[in-house]
């Protein structure tokens, strides 16, 4: 018997939703471990169950889709 | 990381103001059509009254919240799903259970909120105390 292992990649990273909230009540929701847009929908029950949005910044890992990192390229001649 | 999001407050669940209320060892007085407050504006021109709250409101509300060894009470409020705080922050034994501007009281009911909604939804809640504040990791 053998066994053959089909992921050599890095290891998936965990699926997190950090929630931290100050003395004061405001709220910052970070997430880590999702690629692509999933992550506004995994964590946007929180949103919608605490109250609006007042801002959002996406990181890189927004604009990975699974494995393929999707590159902007500028046209920097004239 | 994917992304982050800032997120204001919005009470709009009473079983959660209720649980926060407990962490904070406040009495939530279900049903109190009063609450306990200076009695009258001083200075109403330096202290606009909240959007929907005229002077006549004052003193009214569905329900109140008691702080043990304060003289004055918090006035819950509802306007059509969300609840308003109201709170005559001159007891200054009131302000010290609540926070300044009831940012406190916002944080245990946004922790409470956050951990009933996050169980339901089968993730795994960790809560930690962090310099800033409290910090609750959700893990699927």
């Amino acid at each position: 018997m053998h066994c053959i292992c089909w992921n050599r990649g890095a290891l998936p990273m965990t699926k997190q939703i950090i929630v931290d909230i100050d003395d004061t009540g405001e709220v910052r929701i970070e997430t880590t471990g999702f690629t692509g847009p999933v992550c506004l929908e995994e964590s946007q029950f929180i949103k919608d169950l605490l109250g609006h949005e007042t801002s959002r910044c996406l990181t890189p890992m927004f604009y990975q889709q699974g494995n393929v990192v999707k590159k902007q390229h500028i046209n920097l001649c004239g | 990381m994917s992304h982050v999001s800032k997120i204001e407050i919005e009470i709009n669940d009473l079983a959660s103001l209720k649980m926060a209320c407990q962490r904070l060892g406040l009495e939530f007085r279900e049903g109190q059509r009063t609450y306990v407050w200076y009695g009258r504006l001083v200075k109403p021109e330096s202290t606009p009254l909240p959007e929907g709250i005229t002077e006549k409101d004052l003193g009214k509300c569905h329900h109140a919240i008691h702080i043990p060894n304060a003289s004055y009470e918090i006035g819950v409020i509802q306007q059509g799903m969300k609840y308003l705080l109201l709170a005559d922050y001159w007891d200054s034994r009131l302000k010290n259970a609540i926070g300044e501007n009831g940012g406190k009281l916002k944080q245990a009911y946004a922790v409470e909120k956050t951990i009933l909604e996050a169980r339901r939804k089968n993730y795994r809640v960790v809560e930690q105390t962090i310099a800033s504040g409290i910090r609750l990791v959700l893990s699927a």
